[in-house]
């Protein structure tokens, strides 16, 4: 299966990153990663996704902020104890809404 | 030379009673630049490099003393300058002064209400150009359809797709790959529509 990289706006906020990855995941592509890397020597905020033959995916994508100023076990925890019965897809690094953001998302 | 003096001061005194009264935006800035130059050997005309400048300005904005918001702003002023020069090896002179929202917006600092912000031209090529966003509901739906009749192709009609949308392959995937990712890189009505059509002439 090959791989497709395509980048999000920078300005644009969470819920707009999660609807377009939706979508996307709705079009037989399945979120592999997030974030923010380099692309023409300029920073991009990018997302990675698998290609499948097959439908979407049982359950949407969910993208949640964490708190950049907490520790690493801060962070940890905060990361198992939002799953809640889900599974984290990646955590990861996005601009959203112009800042630099710890990204978990979650199915 | 008299009246000119009287007249300056005059135009003084009035800008200073009107900054005297009420909220205002009071700026002013200044720069003197000399240059000369008067090498020579002493026995024919020495050659001579003059500059002389000087500058002053001054803003003053009335307002209503309100609190500025991103919409309603009467404190954003600017007052800059640059010089160069490569007389005596590189000189230059920079001179940048700004106020209120504008002072905030072309440092790329959020403003409120704005909720795309930094809008500053330099955050936005600081970035790389974005090519994956959401689509209105009805585009989806229409990117949805064609990915359920995209499931039922070939490879060979796939490219046939591409072909008569006159979509190239992406380098290193199969026709079918690629033309997922054009369904995929719809995301305004005129490349929908084009793709809509390659598809109906397959049928």
């Amino acid at each position: 299966m090959a791989v497709t990289l395509r980048v999000l706006d920078p300005a644009d906020n969470l819920a707009n990153h999660q609807k377009a990855l939706r979508q996307t995941e709705s079009l037989s592509f399945r979120l592999l990663s997030i974030s923010v890397g380099r692309q023409n020597g300029t920073t991009a905020n990018l997302v990675c996704f698998l290609q499948q033959a097959s439908g979407p995916p049982a359950a949407p994508v969910s993208l949640e902020t964490i708190d950049g100023n907490r520790d690493q076990m801060a962070q940890q925890a905060v990361l198992n104890a939002r799953a809640a019965g889900r599974s984290l897809v990646c955590f990861g690094s996005l601009y959203v809404a112009g800042e630099l953001r710890n990204v978990a998302v979650y199915r | 030379m008299t009246e000119e003096y009287l007249y300056r001061f005059g135009l003084g005194l009035l800008l200073l009673s009107a900054a005297a009264c009420g909220p205002r935006v009071v700026i002013s800035t200044g720069t003197t630049i000399g240059l000369k130059a008067t090498p020579g050997d002493g026995y024919t005309r020495p050659p001579q490099v003059t500059l002389g400048y000087k500058r002053a300005e001054l803003a003053l904005v009335p307002t209503k003393g309100v609190k500025a918001t991103a919409a309603n702003d009467a404190y954003s002023t600017l007052a800059a300058i640059h010089f160069d020069t490569q007389w005596f090896g590189k000189t230059e002179l920079e001179s940048f002064l700004v106020t209120g929202i504008a002072a905030r917006e072309i440092q790329g600092v959020r403003t409120a209400g704005n909720s795309r912000a930094p809008t500053s031209k330099e955050f936005q090529t600081a970035f790389a150009l974005a090519t994956l966003g959401p689509v209105s509901d009805t585009l989806q739906a229409r990117r949805e359809a064609l990915i359920a009749q995209w499931g039922e192709l070939s490879d060979g009609q796939a490219q046939r797709v591409l072909d008569i949308g006159e979509l190239g392959a992406a380098a290193g995937k199969t026709a079918k790959e690629s033309l997922q990712d054009r369904i995929l890189d719809a995301q305004d009505e005129a490349s929908l529509m084009k793709l809509e059509s390659a598809f109906n002439r397959i049928r």
